[in-house]
């Protein structure tokens, strides 16, 4: 019998580094969430962007709204989300602001619109350096686009999304399937075998009563069932076919991420 | 024996076997990607643990000496037979073989495999040939009652299909296949070309299946037997086109591959009693059956992946009375269909409950039923630790690190 050629190598993707294709989709952003987040959360929330969301497409552009608006609490200014970020992509350069590089590594303050937008791309990096993550004079990025909580392990992060883009998905392609689905997994938390705090984290996700509900805790273990539950009661929910679309597109996000390199979501399946 | 017989016999052998690789394509392409080595695993090993179940103990029960006509008490572990004997052994071996893999599709997708290689096992070497010995060996009490089933619409495919249905009412719906307010989900097959492909194996293995249970070549009709199941294919697929053109419903070719082969089943029963235009009517009642079969066991939220029931059931239940209603020379007689009624109902009777014993049994020893992560992974990973499509499937495969 012939084993698959090493099923658990998880899918390797590059840290968010710069890219200055994607500068308009961080300035429309950028100018659609303004007003509605406060600095961290727009920094948080512009990470998710760059991490996961850079893909041209309607459904990408859906996709990055409603897990903004689910993170953040906006859900119900979710359809002026999607016309604002929408028409501030189709705004010319002149009309938008510079965009938000130098503000999501730690250029805090109001001087920093002021500032070059991007970094130097004429210059090549110093000799040794590799060109993977942003320019030296930039300070680190943070790590992750770790929401609300950049102190979580990777794993929790990586979850973070995956289950994110589950209910952003559920959102989009089965909106009256919605409440049916989170019904479905808090009836099966009880008795689900979860430790509490995966439990209670849970509970606090499917009531939307945290903006980050995952606990550092969490072991992987548990958010592996979790990540069973979901899909078992997503079968339920919407059925084999879109709950394995929907498994795939989850992965797929969340194996994006920084954290990915570490803990690929794969391993939660 | 002649050689001339001889050498049929051994072509049809070769047909009834090809038949295998019709149902593993057919089966496959109905089965979702994750859970398509499966599918394969379980047809091409069922066979192999078959076999040897048949030749222990299932040819003997089935031809041994009778007991009462109720089993066969010797011919077990046959060692040395001699020409005749040998093509016979080969010949029923691949009809039994036909028998236990019709279910391996109605339970795909949720089964676990070793489950199923016992449940196939135990269906090829002691409950097909038993009821095999009823309606087959000189001294069956059925075949002394005058009960005829020319190459199997009972024997092989009704039995095949009631242990199905046993199957899948012990395993239950694959996950998500009906909501919690029992509403229906399709569940739509990875490759429907490899079904129509499996659809067309099949359809070249029946000539043996039909043709090859023929007595000889010199008393029999065997051109009239190949035509007759040749019209029960056609006359099944075009009355499934037909009655989807009338009832404004999809033409599906999953629908139509299942009505043809449905067809077939229907004049297996007959395929050299009747007149051609019995035969072609009994095709095209066969596929209306299968369609609407199908349906009605969704209805009752029985999830038979391929609607082997409805193929192979309601098309042996019917073959099986259109041998006795349009028996050549003795049409519609009531005594006739009586016994024929008789002979399903035994076939029913017997097959479902030893069957249903069989997989509860197996459920409280081995398991049955592969759990829901199992399903969410599909049986390929978790049952094979093999991918039928890597290159597709790696993004939902485990991680590997979790159970």
């Amino acid at each position: 019998m012939n084993a698959p050629e090493d099923p658990g190598a998880p899918e390797l993707s590059p840290k968010p580094r710069f890219s200055a294709a994607d500068a308009p989709k961080r300035r429309a952003a950028f100018a659609a969430l303004r007003p509605f987040l406060d600095d961290p959360a727009l920094i948080d929330a512009l990470w998710l962007l760059q991490a996961a969301y850079t893909d041209d497409g309607m459904a990408t552009l859906i996709a990055y709204v409603n897990a903004v608006t689910g993170q953040f609490g906006l859900e119900n200014r979710r359809r002026e989300l999607y016309a604002d970020y929408y028409r501030h992509l189709r705004l010319p350069d002149r009309d938008l602001p510079p965009d938000p590089w130098p503000f999501m590594n730690g250029a805090c303050g109001a001087g920093w619109e002021s500032r070059p937008a991007s970094p130097p791309l004429a210059a090549p990096p110093p000799a040794g350096q590799s060109d993977s993550g942003p320019p030296a004079h930039i300070p680190t990025p943070a790590p992750t686009p770790a929401m609300a909580a950049p102190d979580l392990p990777a794993h929790v992060r990586v979850f973070d999304v995956f289950v994110n883009t589950m209910l952003a998905q559920v959102e989009h392609r089965f909106p009256d399937d919605k409440t049916e689905w989170i019904a479905g997994c808090l009836e099966s938390l009880t008795g689900s075998g979860l430790s509490w705090a995966a439990e209670e984290s849970a509970r606090a996700w499917a009531a939307r009563s945290a903006s980050n509900p995952w606990k550092p805790a969490i072991g992987q273990a548990d958010l592996s069932k979790l990540a069973h539950l979901l899909y078992v009661r997503l079968c339920d929910a919407v059925g084999p076919v879109g709950a394995d679309e929907i498994l795939t597109v989850a992965v797929e996000i969340a194996g994006r991420l920084p954290d990915a390199r570490s803990f690929s979501p794969r391993q939660l399946l | 024996m002649t050689d001339l017989n001889l050498a049929w016999m051994g072509i049809c052998t070769i047909l009834v076997f090809f038949m295998q690789a019709g149902f593993a394509m057919v089966e496959c392409g109905m089965a979702r990607a994750k859970n398509s080595i499966n599918v394969i695993m379980k047809n091409y090993t069922d066979m192999c643990f078959g076999a040897f179940a048949f030749w222990v103990l299932g040819y003997g029960l089935m031809y041994g000496n009778s007991l009462a006509g109720l089993v066969g008490t010797s011919g077990f572990l046959v060692q040395e037979p001699d020409k005749s004997e040998a093509m016979k052994l080969a010949y029923q071996l691949m009809f039994a073989s036909t028998a236990a893999t019709i279910f391996s599709g109605a339970v795909a997708e949720r089964m676990h495999y070793w489950s199923y290689i016992f449940a196939s096992a135990a269906l090829t070497g002691l409950i097909y040939p038993v009821f095999g010995h009823w309606a087959w060996n000189e001294q069956g009490w059925l075949r002394q009652l005058g009960f005829v089933d020319f190459a199997g619409s009972t024997v092989v495919h009704s039995v095949g299909a009631w242990c199905s249905l046993a199957g899948i009412l012990v395993l239950g719906p694959r996950l998500g296949r009906f909501s919690r307010t029992g509403q229906l989900r399709h569940i739509p097959g990875h490759n429907l070309p490899m079904t129509a492909l499996g659809g067309f194996i099949l359809w070249l293995g029946w000539f043996g299946f039909n043709g090859g249970s023929i007595a000889s070549l010199e008393q029999d009709n065997l051109g009239l037997v190949l035509f007759n199941t040749h019209l029960g294919g056609c006359g099944g697929a075009v009355a499934s086109v037909l009655l989807a053109r009338l009832t404004r419903r999809p033409v599906f070719m999953s629908a139509t591959v299942n009505a043809s082969l449905c067809g077939m089943v229907s004049v297996t029963a007959g395929a050299a009693y009747m007149a051609t235009p019995w035969a072609a009517l009994t095709g095209m009642v066969g596929g209306v059956l299968c369609i609407y079969g199908a349906e009605w066991l969704q209805r009752l939220r029985i999830d038979d992946m391929v609607d082997a029931t409805a193929v192979h059931g309601l098309g042996g239940v019917w073959g099986t009375l259109a041998a006795g209603l349009f028996y050549r020379g003795d049409l519609f007689d009531p005594a006739r269909v009586q016994i024929q009624a008789l002979g399903i109902l035994m076939a029913f009777l017997f097959t479902f409950p030893a069957s249903w014993l069989l997989f509860k049994l197996l459920d409280r020893s081995l398991g049955l039923r592969a759990s829901t992560l199992h399903e969410q992974r599909g049986l390929d990973y978790t049952e094979h630790y093999e991918l039928g499509y890597p290159e597709f499937q790696r993004t939902v495969s485990h991680g590997g690190v979790s159970e």
